[in-house]
């Protein structure tokens, strides 16, 4: 090197010195405490609609279409509530999936739209919209297993299981399913 | 060196050099996979992928800085100066990665038609900016910068930000890594825009502390981060001091315009003695019962000339081989690489070396040593 690019790769260095072990001890000292995961957030996740109980399903099948394959149980809990629980069985590549439930048969583009971005819906699924009288369940994420309250006038109706990003004003996939009743 | 352009002038070396790079990145992310599998059942997998690049590239880098400073505190390093930049370069793609992920689908699909199978990793995968930006309705990029903004918070400052900075300066490193590049930018421009890899590093260090380190609390990475900080930081203030120090001891001209610079006998055949004077570095060789004095200064990457050795009657550059004949500081034909000449003479052992330089490429006379 010349004699100027010597200086600066000195002083360079003396900066180094002087700024990065400041920087790693603020770092390591200044750690915020992370929060650790207990009993308190189960409630939390009862919110969110995860299943941290196991039932015993009176239903179960597997339903797959358009890439997205689910496993799909009907059961009843203590209470005596009828439950519809879904476990994807790969994780869902999409953001933020609600789950709706529509009555009747395979919803199409002649009914009332919720979004206007029904036309980026995945192959299958292009074009189709969801009524406004589809019931939101709830959401899913990866391959969690959520526990969805089925309303008793919906129970025992043939219909139509709807997965859509509102991440990504999707329609992710449509999928028929019968609901027994209790 | 300046002959018939060649993109890249492979040779044996090279080849055995970047064959060992790159089973030494293969192994350390295959051996970072398993180690981490094996620790830990609920791991967050895509998240120890994008950090397998992550800190392959963190690795390369303090290898990457270790080799120069090295290199000036012990000759036997020099062989890994050779294609360091080859180094650089994979570095770069390593960080890359780990930031955009890579998609080898072809090499799946040609593997698939003869009826294997490969495994999606390390071939298809998310990176980081896809995995952490990619599932909201905010394009990633935008997410990047606008999804932490404690920008004027120390601990939460949005570690990405320095990464990307850092990562930008890697970018302009690879792209003008090339002699190309060298070439028309003149090496003390080069060399001037290459030296931003400290401040990438200083960077890089802050994107591991306020990132990484925030979440993985285990002693041995924040240890070895440190370990890692102290050795690149030791080594290059041991190293650029002593160069300094040799600097500072620059020798005064006589009022006949002439600088002595030591005896005949302080310098062994076919090598060189490197004093200071005139704002520059001279190195005088003595070779063939003769003393020749050129700038210190090789034109390839100012690499130190007087640190090589003459070989076939040529000044060797210890870098990367590029050569100059001793009495007119001329790269041999069909070469053009020139560097300034001095004009020696002696008396008695003494060596004599004019103040100032004779432009580059200008013959010189040799002195010649009679014995006594």
């Amino acid at each position: 090197m010349i004699l100027s690019r010597r200086k600066i790769h000195y002083y360079a260095s003396v900066a180094l010195a002087c700024t990065l072990p400041i920087l790693f001890l603020l770092g390591i000292l200044c750690r915020p405490p992370i929060p650790i995961v207990d009993e308190s957030a189960d409630k939390l996740f009862a919110i969110a609609n995860f299943s941290t109980t196991p039932l015993t399903p009176e239903q179960s099948e597997t339903l797959s279409g358009g890439g997205t394959q689910i496993q799909v149980d009907i059961a009843t809990t203590a209470n005596g509530a009828t439950v519809l629980e879904i476990q994807p069985v790969q994780a869902i590549q999409f953001s933020d999936v609600l789950v709706y439930w529509q009555a009747g048969d395979r919803p199409t583009e002649t009914e009332s739209a919720e979004t206007e971005s029904a036309e980026t819906a995945s192959t299958d699924t292009d074009a189709l919209i969801i009524a406004d009288t589809a019931v939101l369940l709830g959401q899913l994420s990866g391959t969690s297993r959520r526990r969805f309250s089925l309303p008793p006038d919906i129970q025992g109706q043939d219909g139509n299981l709807i997965l859509y990003s509102r991440g990504r004003n999707t329609l992710i996939v449509i999928l028929p399913l019968t609901l027994s009743a209790n | 060196m300046g002959v018939g352009y060649q993109s890249i002038q492979w040779n044996r070396q090279k080849i055995i050099y970047d064959a060992i790079l790159f089973i030494t990145v293969g192994l350390y992310i295959w051996g970072f996979m398993a180690v981490t599998q094996h620790m830990g059942s609920d791991l967050d997998i895509r998240g120890v992928r994008i950090r397998a690049y992550g800190s392959a590239a963190f690795v390369l880098l303090h290898v990457i800085l270790s080799i120069g400073p090295l290199s000036r505190l012990n000759p036997k390093f020099l062989p890994l100066l050779f294609n360091r930049r080859h180094m650089g370069v994979t570095m770069f793609f390593l960080a890359l990665i780990h930031v955009a992920g890579l998609r080898l689908t072809m090499l799946r699909d040609a593997v698939s038609v003869v009826g294997a199978t490969l495994p999606r990793f390390p071939w298809e995968f998310d990176g980081a900016l896809t995995w952490y930006h990619d599932f909201g309705n905010l394009d990633p990029l935008v997410s990047l910068f606008v999804g932490n903004s404690h920008y004027d918070n120390f601990i939460r400052f949005p570690f990405e930000f320095l990464g990307v900075i850092a990562l930008i300066i890697l970018f302009l490193m690879a792209v003008t890594s090339h002699d190309f590049w060298l070439a028309n930018l003149t090496a003390p421009i080069w060399k001037g825009l290459h030296m931003g890899v400290y401040l990438a590093y200083g960077l890089l260090v802050g994107h591991v502390v306020l990132g990484a380190l925030q979440t993985n609390r285990h002693p041995v990475l924040t240890i070895a981060v440190f370990i890692g900080l102290v050795w690149i930081v030791g080594v290059h203030l041991i190293a650029g001091g002593r160069e300094l120090r040799r600097d500072g001891d620059a020798l005064k001209p006589t009022p006949s315009g002439y600088v002595h610079v030591g005896q005949v006998s302080d310098i062994p055949e076919n090598r060189a003695k490197v004093v200071t004077f005139a704002g520059e570095r001279v190195a005088i060789f003595k070779y063939d019962g003769k003393i020749s004095a050129v700038s210190n200064v090789c034109q390839h990457q100012n690499g130190p000339l007087g640190e090589g050795k003459i070989v076939d009657g040529c000044i060797t550059c210890p870098w990367h081989g590029y050569q100059y004949l001793p009495e007119s500081g001329a790269s041999p034909p069909p070469f053009h690489e020139k560097i300034p000449t001095f004009e020696v003479k002696l008396k008695g052992d003494r060596i004599l070396v004019y103040k100032t330089p004779n432009p580059p490429g200008t013959p010189v006379t040799p002195a010649v040593i009679t014995e006594a």
